[in-house]
């Protein structure tokens, strides 16, 4: 379903990823586990070309990703994303919110003048309805709880009706009971609509009570890939050991140069 | 220890240097304005016998100003219109994060830089001798300017929104004029709503002086009452602008408040 072969990325003279191979399968629940600064959202974001990389060879469903205006069109289709920061449009309603999940699916001139299709409209109720948050249908988002945001995140992902859900830090702005809540959800999504699901986290409790596929990954390389019931000590040493030195720097370059990427259409 | 001292000592030669320079570069302008206290002081007989002949005020001509005064409106409510329709599209190409290119980037700016340089009042002297007397060049000249400013606004607003958003719908697949009109617009409209009810304000005040390039509205009756001497007038005419722009300062903060607080 994903391959990832030999990905290389540089912001500036940084480099975030270091030759990443990876292969995950139809329907996997994977989890990617490291630090702030290991690669984690830069990874995920190779998967929908919201990063471009350097070097290497991303393939998505047998589509290679490149950055050719359509073929990335095409594939964010079948890929959605959730954010750390749930990056809703906050002055607008949960639905409208919702219905961003149908835009790249719709015809583009109706949907600028308000006209969406009654399936996607019905799609969208199912959708919040599957989150829990049907009667805050016409709430605008930034009334809404961090947690019940988060929800509203899921519910416009799974609108896109993906094969793929990237999660970036999904729960890292949550406390700990919501963000089970928010975890449950993602693997409740995984099992009944099949599609795979990889999660980047930073917690290791949450790695061990939610994961099945556990890949570690430390300053840009994979340094475990194995089923979490495997993970030993050493594992763990692997991908949380740092030095100080490289930590401090790497974070602040790659929030500037992620800034930029973030800026460029493609 | 001595680092510090030494810092500290470099730093305050540096503001003084730069406080004399600023004062100097004061005193060096009052020069080149004539400021004068004397020159006031003598001037305030000459302020108080003008303002005495606008006493008591001629309200004889109400009736006669109420055209100019609607004239005056249309021109600012037209003059902000177009600009708005005007500084939507450059607003977009000129902000950084939404432009297709350097090209449009940089074209859009110098365009904006343009408008904004010239005044209403030149731009009304322009259209004066290309359209003719009347408030139709008031209003292209109040549109010019304004698509200045405004577009510049709009730009600075739509740099400001939050990338996240614009990530989160880019990664859906998205469309570019679909992140504009889901992402953008609804983080902008508060700004968007603020800036155009400020140019309009503005404008409303702009109006009631190019009348005195001849582009129509009470800036017309204004300076005729000034040439014919006629100063009980030109009080009455000052009265009714004060009113207008009172009244329309008003209407706007309603109109926001409503808006912006709902």
């Amino acid at each position: 379903m994903i391959k990832l072969e030999n990905i290389r990325k540089k912001f500036g003279n940084l480099e975030v990823l270091k030759g990443i191979n990876l292969e995950i399968k139809e329907g996997e629940f994977v989890i990617l586990l490291g630090l702030s600064g290991a690669g984690k959202s830069t990874l995920l974001r190779t998967i929908n070309g919201l990063v471009a990389v350097c070097d290497g060879q991303v393939t998505v469903d047998g589509i290679k990703v490149s950055d050719c205006k359509d073929t990335v069109r095409q594939i964010r289709k079948k890929v959605s994303m959730i954010f750390q920061q749930f990056n809703l449009v906050k002055r607008s309603s949960v639905l409208r919110n919702v219905l961003c999940g149908r835009l790249g699916h719709s015809n583009v001139l109706n949907t600028c003048i308000n006209i969406f299709e009654k399936d996607d409209l019905e799609n969208a109720r199912e959708c919040l309805k599957r989150v829990g948050l049907l009667d805050k249908i016409h709430e605008r988002a930034d009334k809404l709880s961090g947690g019940q945001q988060q929800r509203v995140g899921i519910a416009r992902a799974i609108a896109q009706k993906p094969k793929i859900l990237l999660a970036d830090e999904p729960v890292a702005s949550l406390d700990p009971k919501i963000s089970k809540e928010i975890m449950g959800l993602l693997k409740k999504i995984n099992r009944e609509d099949k599609i795979t699901v990889i999660v980047s986290l930073h917690d290791l409790h949450l790695a061990y009570e939610f994961g099945e596929r556990i890949v570690g990954l430390n300053h840009g390389r994979i340094v475990v890939d194995k089923s979490v019931t495997e993970l030993n000590e050493e594992d763990i040493k692997k991908i949380y050991e740092s030095c100080d030195v490289a930590d401090q720097g790497p974070m602040d370059i790659f929030q500037v140069d992620t800034g930029k990427a973030e800026y460029k259409y493609v | 220890m001595y680092k510090v001292k030494d810092f500290l000592l470099k730093l305050s030669q540096k503001k003084a240097a730069f406080t004399l320079a600023v004062i100097a570069f004061y005193v060096w302008s009052a020069f080149g304005v004539n400021l004068s206290i004397i020159n006031i002081i003598e001037g305030i007989p000459n302020i108080a016998d003008f303002i005495s002949r606008m006493i008591p005020p001629d309200f004889s001509i109400l009736d006669k100003m109420v055209e100019p005064t609607l004239e005056t409106i249309q021109i600012s409510v037209w003059g902000t219109t177009l600009a708005i329709f005007f500084s939507i599209p450059l607003g977009l190409l000129a902000a950084k994060n939404i432009t297709p290119n350097n090209f449009w980037y940089t074209l859009s700016r110098q365009i904006l830089n343009f408008l904004r340089a010239t005044s209403e009042l030149i731009f009304a002297l322009v259209f004066v001798s290309a359209v003719g007397l009347g408030p139709f060049p008031g209003v292209l000249a109040l549109a010019f300017h304004s698509t200045g400013m405004l577009g510049k606004f709009y730009a600075e607003a739509i740099e400001n929104v939050d990338k996240g958003v614009i990530e989160a719908l880019e990664a859906t697949g998205a469309h570019k004029l679909q992140i504009i009109v889901f992402g953008i617009v609804p983080q902008i409209s508060p700004e968007f709503l603020t800036y155009s009810l400020y140019r309009w304000e503005h404008n409303l005040r702009q109006a009631t002086v190019l009348g005195i390039v001849g582009a129509g509205g009470l800036g017309f009756e204004l300076i005729t009452s000034l040439r014919l001497f006629k100063y009980r007038e030109t009080a009455t005419i000052l009265i009714i602008i004060l009113v207008t722009v009172t009244i329309m300062d008003y209407v706007n903060s309603k109109i926001r408040n409503k808006v912006i607080g709902g």
